[in-house]
C-alpha cells in the first residue's frame, strides 16, 4: 500500500464495516428470537399486542445500540493503532532528520515511502545534494585559495630576505620594489576572490532596466588611463540596447574582461560592440591581442586556470600574472543574468572575441 | 655552482635568482617545462630548483624524464601543495628534496649545500683540502688558520675545485660553474681567478696540469 490515504480509508473502513456486521448479527438474532415468542405466544387482546408491539422495537433498538456502546472504544482504540501504521514513515523520516548531523547530507532512503511523502523527501534530498555541491564548491574554492595565496607569499618572503642580505644598493632597491610590486599582486588576487565569493553567496541582486550603452561609456572612461600606459586603443562600436541587469556586475563584467585584453592579451586595440539580436542582447569584446587556443578555452573559465598566452614571457615580464578569476567573475555575472558567454577568435583570426549573451527588455 | 632554476612565477622567480646569486652560484632561470628540459639537455647544471605547477609541461613529468635518462643532478623541488600526496609523488618521481611554499631562502640554500654536498660525496660540510678549509654555509674560508677574503667569483671557482678535491676540472668546465646564461665570460677570466687565488692562498694551493686543467690536490690520509 504505497498511499497513504489510500492505507487510512481502507484500514477505518474495515473496522467500521467490522462493527456494522457484529451489529446486524446481534440485532438479527435478537430480532429474530422476540419474533418467534411472539408468533408462540400471539397476543390475546390489543393493548397486549401493543405492548408486545413496543417491546419488540424497543429490544431491537437496544440490541442494536448496545454492540455499539461496547464496540465504539474498540473502534477508537483500533484507528489509534491504524493511524500510528500507516504514519510510521513519516516518523522514520522524523527520526532521520532528527540524529542527521549538520554535514551529513547523503540522501535519505525512499524505499517504501507512502506517495504521500515521496515528494518532500525527494525535495530534501535535492536540497541536501545542493547543499552538498555547494559546500564542496566552496571548500575547493578554498583549498585553492590558499595554494593561490602561497606562491605570492613565497615571493614576498624571498624578496624581503634578498633585500635584507643584499649588499648593494641596486640589489636591495630592485627586491623593495618587487616586495610592492608582490604587495599589489596579492591585493589584486585577494580582491578578485572576495568578488567572486560574493557573487556566489548572493544569487538575488536586484535586477533593473539598464541602458548598456552609457554603461560601457563609463567603464571604458575609467579604464582609458591604463589602456593608453599600455598603448592599446579603446573603442566602442554604434548601437545600444536595454537589458535586465544589475549595473554593478554589468560594470565588473567589462571590467574584468577589458584588463584580461590588456594584461594578459597584449591586446593593442580593444573594440566593445552592443547589439539587439531578437530579445537578447548581445555584448561583444574584440581584441587583437595573442588570444586563447581553442584548446584552452574550456580551461580558461575555470577558477584560477590562466592560459598559457597568460602565463607567455612577455605577459609574465610585464608583471602581469593575473588571479586566474577574472572570466571565472565574468561567467559567474552571466550566469546571475540568466544569459551565456561564448569564447571565439576575433575575425581576422588573430586575438579573442568574447561574446556575451544578455536577456533584452520587452 | 651553475643552478637551473625553474619556477613561472616573476616575482618569486626573480627573487629565487637573485637569492641563489647571493649564495654563490650561477643561476640559469627558465619559466617553463619545455625550455627546463631545452636547459637541461644543453648545460652541466650542479643541481636543479624546480617548481611543479609550471606551464606547457609539469614539472612532475619534466623530472621523470630527466630520471627516465639516467641524469642525477640533483632536484629541489617547490610545490604550493602541502598534502603528504603530492610531496610522496614528488620525491617518488625522482625529486631529492622538496620545500613548501612559502619558504626560508635560508633553508633552500642550505638545503641545496646538502644535496650538492652529498652529490660530490662529501660526508662533512665543512671543505677542507691542501691545508685550505671552505664551509659553504658561512662561505668562509681559510688558509693555514688564517681568514681568507674572497670575490664572489674567486669563491665560486675555489668551492668547485674544492668540492672533488684531486679531480682536475678543464677551464670551460670552470666557466660552466661561473657564469649563467647572458652573463659576459672574458676571455681569460679563469686565469685571472686562479692568480688571485693563488696570490691569496699561496703559490701551490691550486695546481695547473698543462692541457687538462686545474686541481685542488687532495689531502692523503693520514
Amino acid at each position: 500500500m504505497k498511499s497513504l490515504r489510500l492505507r487510512l480509508v481502507l484500514l477505518t473502513t474495515a473496522a467500521v464495516a467490522v462493527v456494522w456486521l457484529l451489529t446486524a448479527i446481534f440485532t438479527w438474532r435478537s430480532a429474530l428470537h422476540e419474533i418467534e415468542e411472539l408468533l408462540n405466544h400471539p397476543p390475546t387482546s390489543v393493548s397486549h399486542m401493543q405492548e408486545e408491539r413496543a417491546e419488540l422495537a424497543g429490544e431491537i433498538a437496544e440490541h442494536l445500540l448496545m454492540p455499539m456502546l461496547v464496540a465504539l472504544p474498540g473502534l477508537a482504540l483500533v484507528l489509534v493503532v491504524a493511524v500510528g501504521f500507516s504514519l510510521r514513515p513519516l516518523r522514520r523520516l522524523t527520526d532521520d532528520l532528527a540524529t542527521r548531523a549538520p554535514n551529513r547530507l547523503t540522501p535519505i532512503a525512499s524505499t517504501d515511502t507512502p506517495r504521500e511523502i515521496a515528494p518532500l523527501i525527494g525535495r530534501l534530498n535535492e536540497l541536501f545534494a545542493g547543499i552538498d555541491r555547494a559546500l564542496q564548491n566552496e571548500r575547493r574554492f578554498t583549498a585553492d585559495a590558499s595554494h593561490e595565496l602561497r606562491t605570492p607569499l613565497a615571493a614576498l618572503k624571498a624578496q624581503a630576505q634578498v633585500a635584507l642580505a643584499a649588499t648593494d644598493e641596486t640589489t636591495r632597491r630592485h627586491a623593495l620594489g618587487q616586495i610592492l610590486l608582490g604587495c599589489d599582486r596579492a591585493t589584486h588576487l585577494v580582491t578578485q576572490m572576495l568578488t567572486l565569493a560574493r557573487l556566489d553567496a548572493d544569487s538575488g541582486q536586484a535586477m533593473h532596466d539598464i541602458d548598456l550603452r552609457p554603461l560601457a561609456e563609463a567603464v571604458l572612461a575609467a579604464t582609458a588611463g591604463e589602456a593608453i600606459a599600455n598603448g592599446c586603443e579603446l573603442a566602442l562600436a554604434e548601437g545600444n540596447a536595454r537589458v535586465r541587469g544589475n549595473a554593478a556586475l554589468l560594470q565588473s563584467l567589462l571590467r574584468n574582461l577589458i584588463d584580461n585584453a590588456l594584461r594578459h592579451g597584449g591586446a593593442r586595440q580593444i573594440e566593445i560592440a552592443i547589439a539587439q539580436a531578437g530579445k537578447d542582447v548581445v555584448l561583444t569584446i574584440t581584441d587583437d591581442g595573442r588570444g586563447i587556443p581553442a584548446s584552452e578555452r574550456e580551461i580558461v573559465t575555470q577558477r584560477f586556470r590562466r592560459g598559457t598566452g597568460a602565463d607567455s614571457s612577455d605577459a609574465v615580464a610585464e608583471g602581469a600574472a593575473g588571479s586566474g578569476l577574472g572570466l571565472s567573475i565574468v561567467g559567474r555575472i552571466v550566469e546571475l543574468h540568466g544569459g551565456g558567454m561564448s569564447l571565439d577568435d576575433s575575425d581576422g583570426g588573430h586575438g579573442l572575441s568574447v561574446r556575451i549573451h544578455l536577456p533584452g527588455v520587452n | 655552482m651553475r643552478i637551473l632554476l625553474v619556477e613561472d612565477d616573476a616575482l618569486l622567480g626573480d627573487a629565487l635568482q637573485a637569492g641563489l646569486k647571493q649564495a654563490g652560484h650561477a643561476v640559469d632561470w627558465v619559466r617553463d617545462g619545455v625550455s627546463a628540459e631545452t636547459a637541461l639537455a644543453a648545460e652541466e647544471y650542479a643541481a636543479a630548483v624546480l617548481d611543479l605547477g609550471l606551464p606547457r609541461k609539469d614539472g612532475i613529468d619534466v623530472l621523470r624524464g630527466l630520471r627516465a635518462r639516467k641524469r642525477s643532478l640533483p632536484v629541489l623541488i617547490l610545490t604550493a601543495r602541502d598534502t603528504v600526496d603530492d610531496r610522496i609523488r614528488g620525491l617518488d618521481a625522482g625529486a631529492d628534496d622538496y620545500l613548501v611554499k612559502p619558504f626560508d631562502l635560508g633553508e633552500l640554500n642550505a638545503r641545496l649545500r646538502a644535496l650538492l654536498r652529498r652529490a660530490g660525496g662529501q660526508p662533512a660540510p665543512v671543505l677542507a683540502a691542501s691545508g685550505i678549509t671552505l664551509d659553504p654555509a658561512t662561505r668562509a674560508v681559510s688558509c693555514a688558520g688564517k681568514t681568507v677574503e674572497l670575490s664572489a667569483r674567486e669563491y665560486a671557482l675555489l668551492l668547485a675545485l674544492m668540492q672533488q678535491p684531486g679531480r682536475a676540472l678543464s677551464r670551460a668546465q670552470l666557466e660552466q660553474h661561473l657564469y649563467a646564461w647572458g652573463e659576459e665570460i672574458g676571455s681569460n677570466a679563469v686565469e685571472v681567478y686562479i692568480h688571485h687565488l693563488r696570490r691569496k692562498l699561496g703559490a701551490d694551493a691550486i695546481r695547473t696540469l698543462r692541457g687538462i686543467g686545474y686541481v685542488v690536490a687532495k689531502d692523503s690520509p693520514p
